[in-house]
């Protein structure tokens, strides 16, 4: 799950290289769609196994590299989400279920 | 790895090292960061303190999954309990006409005269025949406008019929005027007393906050026409039956410290700290009332956070926060009709327009009188109940509106404790259902309940005390200065 964080030179950009053998396709891009509000968002492929993610603020300000950190963050605990969704996702049916079950 | 199961949670970081878990059923836990990662992998050792709190709150099971389950699906089920009490909330609209133009009023009010506006008798019998015909043991009417007491008559005469078929089918039927008071007669007030009518009114603050944008027709303040009137209301109907609603405008926004002040002053029960309803005249004056959903929650929590300290000194709750704190500490449903899952827009809440069209919410009603029927369920002078509340499109929109099956919500950790609102969506996006995310509603829910749990979480035993007292509505909990 390497990453690689780098700001571009004018500083309006950052990139981070995300493995995509850890990352899903859905994890990527829902956490891109929780950026997307303020940032201009380019998924990119890099080399195998890889993409790279890059970050421009609309708002034209120079990008703050603690973004790249909070997003590669954000990446591990959706990862960590949708595995556990797929762990517990049969006991969820069951609950629902049970409680609309009629009572006896 | 330990063999222990997981059992369905969302989760989120509140701080660096805290962990905010909340399950199926909105039980919660803070856990820290290392012991939230051995937990999820599987290495949490099942004799750990942790441990214990994961199992005994239902995040996990060991041996007998079978229990976890039920007791899991126990809870659910008093959650969504709310649906059981299929249609609670019917609010007729009277009339469209007013004796007041409010800068945010969302009826597009119509002048005094213009009784084309009016519900007919004939209209709200057949109302009230539908309102019966919902499975509730305890419809609540509420009376809508415009300003309802304009078309008194037809008041009079749902209040009476509906009282009537009441009896005979054994329920137990409640009523609410929503008036501005400023209109109204003594005869009316005490017609009110009489059958037990509760009065909701609207007091936006002090003069100069109030006399910003409720306005009569020439365009001058009702402060002190409004005051006057709630003096002789509270005396002949009795102060614990009328209460008040605020809107927050950008007139206010930053003065919210004085509304809560004069609520104080005048000794009401509480306050609903609200925002502003972005539709109706309010859409066309945004540029002047508004202001945007971020700045809401700061100010929201700004105030709250004043609310609480002064409950050392007397009781006042906060509605809103009280509301939630009650979905997050208590098993219990709590009837809010804006923030259910499924939403409440047509099963725990509908709307009658003038001329008997039924909306699944206010919002629908408004779109309706821009043009737009597409919520329209029916007429209730010409559908039957079955078309209406077991048709097509309200089981379409309900199928859809769970926060359990949008975008981003099926991830939130605030799922349960939150809501859908597909009429909303559709004003905003041309879809009843849409990503959530970076909308207004989910902006406020999310900014609001992550600065709750906040509040919980650095809570110090009187907080908790004062938080107790208003979801139990008993102010001897707090030991007052
Ligand atoms: S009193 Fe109510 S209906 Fe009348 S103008 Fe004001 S907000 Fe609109
Ligand atoms: S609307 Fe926002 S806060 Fe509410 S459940 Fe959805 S994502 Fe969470």
């Amino acid at each position: 799950m390497a990453t690689l964080f780098s700001m571009n030179k004018d500083g309006l950009t950052g990139s981070l290289v995300a493995s995509t053998a850890f990352f899903s396709r859905d994890c990527l891009l829902m956490v891109s769609d929780n950026y997307s509000k303020e940032y201009y968002i380019s998924i990119d492929a890099h080399e195998e196994e890889q993409v790279r993610v890059t970050l421009m603020k609309k708002d034209g300000e120079k990008f703050d590299e603690r973004v790249l950190r909070e997003f590669i963050n954000e990446l591990i605990d959706f990862q960590t989400r949708l595995m556990l969704q797929k762990e517990f996702g049969e006991i969820r049916k069951k609950i629902v279920e049970y409680a609309f079950s009629p009572v006896e | 790895m330990n063999q222990y199961t997981i059992f369905p949670f969302q989760f989120a970081r509140l701080s660096q090292n805290d962990i905010l878990m909340v399950n199926e059923c909105g039980d919660f836990l803070f856990l820290p960061e290392d012991i939230f990662q051995l937990f999820v992998n599987h290495t949490l050792p099942e004799t750990s303190e942790y441990f214990c709190k994961l199992k005994s709150h239902i995040f996990c099971a060991d041996e007998n999954i079978e229990i976890a389950l039920q007791k899991t699906a126990a809870r659910y089920r008093t959650r969504k309990s709310f649906l059981r009490e299929f249609t609670s909330l019917h609010m007729m609209v009277i009339t469209l006409r007013c004796n007041q133009h409010c800068e945010y009023c969302q009826v597009s009010c119509a002048d005094r005269d213009a009784h084309k506006y009016d519900m007919s008798k004939e209209t709200a019998i057949k109302v009230i025949d539908m309102i019966f015909q919902s499975p509730t043991q305890r419809p609540k009417i509420e009376f809508q406008g415009g300003e309802p007491t304009l078309n008194w008559d037809v008041v009079t005469a749902s209040v009476l019929y509906a009282e009537k078929i009441a009896l005979q089918q054994n329920k137990n039927v409640s009523f609410v005027i929503c008036t501005n008071l400023t209109g109204i007669t003594t005869s009316q007030l005490e017609f009110c007393k009489d059958h037990n009518i509760a009065i909701s009114t609207s007091l936006d603050g002090e003069r100069s906050i109030h006399d910003s944008c409720r306005k009569d027709k020439s365009g001058r303040g009702t402060y002190d026409a409004f005051m006057e009137k709630l003096e002789t209301a509270r005396k002949i109907v009795g102060e614990d039956m009328v209460g008040a609603l605020m809107t927050t405008t950008a007139f206010s926004l930053n003065k919210l410290k004085d509304v809560v002040d004069e609520y104080v002053r005048l000794g009401m029960d509480g306050i609903f700290i609200r925002s502003l309803n972005p539709y109706g005249f309010a859409a066309e004056q945004s540029a002047t009332l508004g202001y945007s959903m971020e700045s809401f929650v700061e100010k929201y929590l700004e105030v709250l956070k004043y609310i609480i300290g002064l409950n050392a000194r007397v009781f006042f709750p906060e509605q809103f926060a009280t509301l939630l704190f009650s979905r997050i500490l208590s098993p219990f449903a709590t009837g809010f009709v804006d923030l259910q899952s499924p939403s409440g827009a047509g099963i725990s809440g509908a709307i009658y327009d003038f001329d008997g069209s039924v909306f699944p919410a206010d919002e629908a009603r408004m779109l309706a009188r821009m043009g737009d029927r597409h919520f329209c369920l029916g007429n209730a002078a010409t559908s039957s109940y079955h078309d209406i509340f077991a048709g097509r499109k309200l089981k379409e929109m309900t199928s859809g509106a769970c926060v359990e099956t949008t975008f981003p919500c099926a991830f939130c950790v605030y799922q349960a404790f939150c809501g859908t609102d597909p009429v909303r969506n559709y004003l905003e996006s041309g879809s009843e259902v849409r990503n959530m995310s970076h909308s207004p509603f989910c902006i406020k829910h999310k900014g609001i309940l992550r600065g709750l749990f906040d509040i919980l979480r650095k809570a110090d035993d009187m907080t908790k005390d004062i938080i107790w007292s208003w979801i139990t509505y008993n102010p001897s909990l707090v030991r007052r200065i």
